[in-house]
C-alpha cells in the first residue's frame, strides 16, 4: 500500500503540480469565497483524476500483475482522496487565520464548523464518484462526475446567491456535533470501499 | 516441478474465443508462446497472470492457483512482468520507479536496478514520456529483473524494436536463466527471436493451441521436403502438416518419421513450422 500511495503523491508531485497549485490558490482566497470548491476540487484530483491517470497510461493494466490486491489498489485512491481533503482544510484554515492576524479580513468563529461541513460533503461526493469511476472507468464515469459537479457547483452558486446557503446548512448540522457529521461522512465514505472493489474487479477482471 | 500449468483453460469475449488450452511449463525453462497479431497471447498472459478470469479450466503459477486472489497475489512477488508497452505513469522517471518498486517487491535489489540502468544507459531524472519505446522496454525489464524473480513473463517484449537492442534483451533474458530454478514464458510474432531462447514453443492461431512442444524436438520431429507433385502423392496424408506449391514444385512441413527416408528433406526452421501450420496448405 506504500508503494501505491507513493506512486500517487509522486504523480501529484509531477502532472498535477499546476492542478495542486490552483487548488491552493483555491484555498487561499479572501473571504473563503471559493472554499466550497477547494474542498470539490481537491477530492477530485486526489482521488478521481488518479483513477482516470492510471487509465490513460496503463499503469492499471501492468498493476493488476504486481503484488497488489484489487482492495490495496482501490483503496489508495480512497486514502489519497482523504488527504487531499485534509490539505484543503489545513491550506484554508491557515490561510484564513493568516489574513486575520494581518488585517485584512476577520476571523469567522464558524469557520473551523463551516470547513468540517465542506469536508463532509466532499466525502459524500467521493462516496458517490469513486464507486461509479471505478465500476465503468473514467471515460464513462465522468458524466457522472460532471453531473454532481455541476449540482454542487449549482449547490454553491445559490448559497453565494442569498449570501447566505452553506450557513443555513450550517444551522442544521450545528445540532449535530463536528465530529460526528464528519465521522458519518468517512464512514459512509469508507463503506463505498467494497463496492468500488467489487465494481472494479467486475470491469477489469472481464 | 511445474512454473505454469494450464488445463483445458477458456476464455470468451464476443467474437473472440481462447478455447481449451492445456500446457504446462517445467520449472527452470524458456517457453516462447508465438502467435499472429490478434492469435490471443495477450488475453492468455493475462489469464496466467491472474489479471482477467477464466470461462473454465484452471492456471497454477508457482504451484498457486490464480483464481485464488490472496495466496496469488503474494506469489506476485515471485513474478517479474513486462507488457507490451511498459505501462509506466509517463510524469515518472527510473528513480520513481525505483522507489515504487522497492516498497512493492519484498526482494527489491536497489543495486540491482541501478546496476541495470546504467548496463542498459538509461536516464534517471528523465521521464518515461520521453523515452522512446525501446527505452520504456529496458526500463520495464530492469524493473522486472531487480526483485530476484522466479518467473519471469513477457509480453511482446522485443515487438517494434531495432535488431541491437532486441539483441541486449535477449542477452539480458538468457543471463537471467542461467539459475536453473528461475522460467521464462516470453510472447513474440518474431519467430527468430523465439529461436534463439526457448526450450518450449507454443503456437498460438485463432484462440487456439496449436503446437506446444519441446523446440529440439519439433526441430527433429519435421523436416522440409522440396519435392514435386508426383513425390507429394506418395506421403501419407498423415505426415503432411503443410504444403506450399510454387513454380518450381512442392515444399512441405511433413513429419519425418512418416516420410520415406529416400525423399530429401532439410532440417526446418522454427519459422517455417509455424507458418506452415497455420497456414495447411497454401498455394
Amino acid at each position: 500500500m506504500k508503494a501505491l500511495i507513493r506512486k500517487d503523491i509522486y504523480m501529484m508531485l509531477t502532472q498535477f503540480r499546476v492542478l495542486f497549485l490552483v487548488m491552493v490558490i483555491f484555498s487561499a482566497i479572501p473571504g473563503g469565497l471559493l472554499m466550497p470548491f477547494t474542498f470539490l476540487y481537491a477530492m477530485m484530483l486526489t482521488s478521481v483524476s488518479l483513477v482516470s491517470a492510471d487509465e490513460q497510461s496503463q499503469w492499471d493494466s501492468l498493476a493488476l500483475m504486481l503484488p497488489y490486491s484489487r482492495g490495496q489498489l482501490v483503496t489508495v485512491k480512497y486514502i489519497m482522496g482523504w488527504l487531499g481533503i485534509i490539505a484543503a482544510l489545513a491550506l484554508s484554515l491557515a490561510s484564513q487565520a493568516l489574513y486575520a492576524v494581518a488585517g485584512i479580513s476577520e476571523l469567522d468563529s464558524r469557520l473551523p464548523a463551516l470547513l468540517c461541513l465542506y469536508a463532509a460533503i466532499a466525502l459524500v461526493m467521493q462516496a458517490v464518484m469513486l464507486p461509479v469511476n471505478f465500476r465503468f472507468g473514467y471515460a464513462r464515469g465522468r458524466i457522472v462526475t460532471i453531473l454532481f459537479a455541476g449540482i454542487i457547483g449549482g449547490a454553491v452558486g445559490a448559497s453565494m446567491g442569498d449570501g447566505d446557503g452553506f450557513y443555513t446548512l450550517l444551522k442544521v448540522t450545528s445540532r449535530i456535533p463536528i465530529p460526528v457529521y464528519l465521522l458519518l461522512a468517512a464512514a459512509i465514505c469508507a463503506a463505498t470501499i467494497p463496492l468500488s472493489t467489487a465494481g472494479y474487479k467486475k470491469r477489469v477482471e472481464k | 516441478m511445474n512454473a505454469i500449468e494450464v488445463r483445458a483453460l477458456s476464455k470468451s469475449y464476443p467474437g473472440f474465443t481462447i478455447s481449451n488450452i492445456s500446457f504446462s511449463l517445467p520449472e527452470g525453462c524458456i517457453m516462447g508462446l508465438v502467435g499472429e497479431n490478434g492469435a490471443g497471447k495477450s488475453t492468455l498472459i493475462r489469464l496466467i497472470m491472474g489479471a482477467s478470469r477464466a470461462s473454465s479450466g484452471f492456471v497454477r503459477v508457482l504451484n498457486t492457483e490464480v483464481t485464488d486472489d490472496k495466496a496469488f497475489t503474494k506469489v506476485r512477488d515471485d513474478i517479474g512482468v513486462v507488457l507490451d508497452e511498459a505501462h509506466f505513469p509517463t510524469s515518472l522517471n527510473a528513480r520513481h520507479l525505483g522507489r515504487i518498486m522497492a516498497g512493492t517487491y519484498s526482494r527489491w535489489d536497489q543495486a540491482v536496478y541501478d546496476g541495470y540502468l546504467k548496463r542498459l544507459d538509461l536516464p534517471e531524472k528523465k521521464r518515461v514520456q520521453d523515452f522512446s519505446r525501446g527505452m520504456r522496454m529496458k526500463l520495464a525489464l530492469a524493473c522486472a529483473l531487480s526483485h530476484d524473480a522466479k518467473l519471469l513473463v513477457l509480453d511482446e517484449p522485443t515487438g517494434g524494436l531495432d535488431p541491437l537492442v532486441r539483441d541486449e534483451i535477449l542477452d539480458i533474458l538468457e543471463e537471467f536463466t542461467r539459475r536453473e530454478d528461475r522460467s521464462v514464458l516470453i510472447s513474440s510474432h518474431i519467430v527468430s527471436d523465439l529461436e534463439k531462447l526457448c526450450d518450449y514453443i507454443a503456437f498460438l492461431h485463432k484462440g487456439e493451441l496449436l503446437l506446444f512442444e519441446e523446440k529440439d524436438r519439433l526441430m527433429e520431429e519435421y523436416a522440409m521436403a522440396h519435392i514435386t507433385e508426383a513425390e507429394l502423392a506418395d506421403i501419407p496424408e498423415e505426415a503432411v502438416k503443410g504444403v506450399r506449391r510454387g513454380k518450381y514444385g512442392v515444399e512441405a512441413l511433413v513429419e519425418r518419421q512418416l516420410v520415406n527416408p529416400g525423399i530429401p528433406m532439410e532440417k526446418p526452421t522454427l519459422e517455417d513450422i509455424i507458418v506452415f501450420f497455420a497456414k495447411g496448405v497454401r498455394e
